[in-house]
């Protein structure tokens, strides 16, 4: 297609276009793309930038996503450890506490034992001493001599 | 025939020995129960002896109230009076 063709083309459209459709404001990206651009070529445009974008979007994802996920990495490990110390602590403290009051629980219970047991001697030993001083005292007043 | 003092007094000594005898008996039981309750605490035999033996001492001649009746009443028994 010679030159003048293709001039001639690109002013039967333009013609048709400036009286079959209305006029489009000069504006976004395909406004510096000549008097030539449809729809499709809008659209594809738009596919382009939007491309564009993606890759853009993606290039610096990839640059920083290594050194994104180093800083996670660091971050999520010093918590961790001191979540870890934080736990260990903790439970060696409840530990500590549970065996004190088992400790204590167990040396109550055998206070509480001895106490018992205490009691008990005392009970039959005093029930002895009693039962021994009453039999004393009937055979005193049986064995007494005669008064004068 | 056996003089009143003297039969009451072998009754006494009687109770005082069948008494003792059940609270032996009682007190191997208890040390058994304790015994399988410390278990965890991995105590060894002489250390459990010494243990069970003090607590007999604090609950008998450890303990002044009942050393004393303890003493009264080998005071009582061994009056010279009687058969």
């Amino acid at each position: 297609m010679s030159a003048w063709e293709r001039w001639w083309n690109a002013g039967k459209k333009l013609l048709h276009r400036d009286r079959g459709t209305p006029r489009q404001p000069r504006s976004g990206p395909g406004a510096g793309q000549g008097s030539a651009a449809g729809p499709g070529e809008k659209r594809g445009l738009s596919n382009w930038v939007e491309d564009r974008a993606q890759r853009v979007v993606e290039h610096a994802y990839e640059s920083h996503a290594q050194d994104l996920e180093h800083r996670a990495m660091r971050v999520m490990t010093s918590v961790y450890e001191k979540s870890a110390d934080d736990l260990e602590e903790r439970a060696a403290r409840a530990l500590r506490r549970a065996i004190e009051a088992e400790a204590e629980h167990i040396k109550d219970a055998i206070e509480h034992g001895i106490e018992v047991k205490k009691r008990e001697v005392r009970l039959s030993l005093l029930v002895l001493v009693v039962s021994s001083l009453v039999y004393l005292a009937l055979y005193w007043i049986t064995n007494r001599p005669a008064a004068p | 025939m056996i003089d009143p003092y003297t039969f009451i007094r072998l009754v006494t000594v009687s109770l005082g020995l069948v008494w003792t005898a059940t609270a032996l008996i009682r007190l191997v039981r208890n040390a058994g129960d304790w015994k399988e309750k410390l278990a965890p605490l991995h105590l060894d035999e002489r250390s459990w002896r010494r243990w069970i033996a003090i607590a007999c001492l604090r609950a008998t001649v450890l303990d002044p109230l009942n050393l004393a009746l303890l003493c009264l009443l080998i005071a009582l028994w061994t009056l010279p009076v009687g058969g």
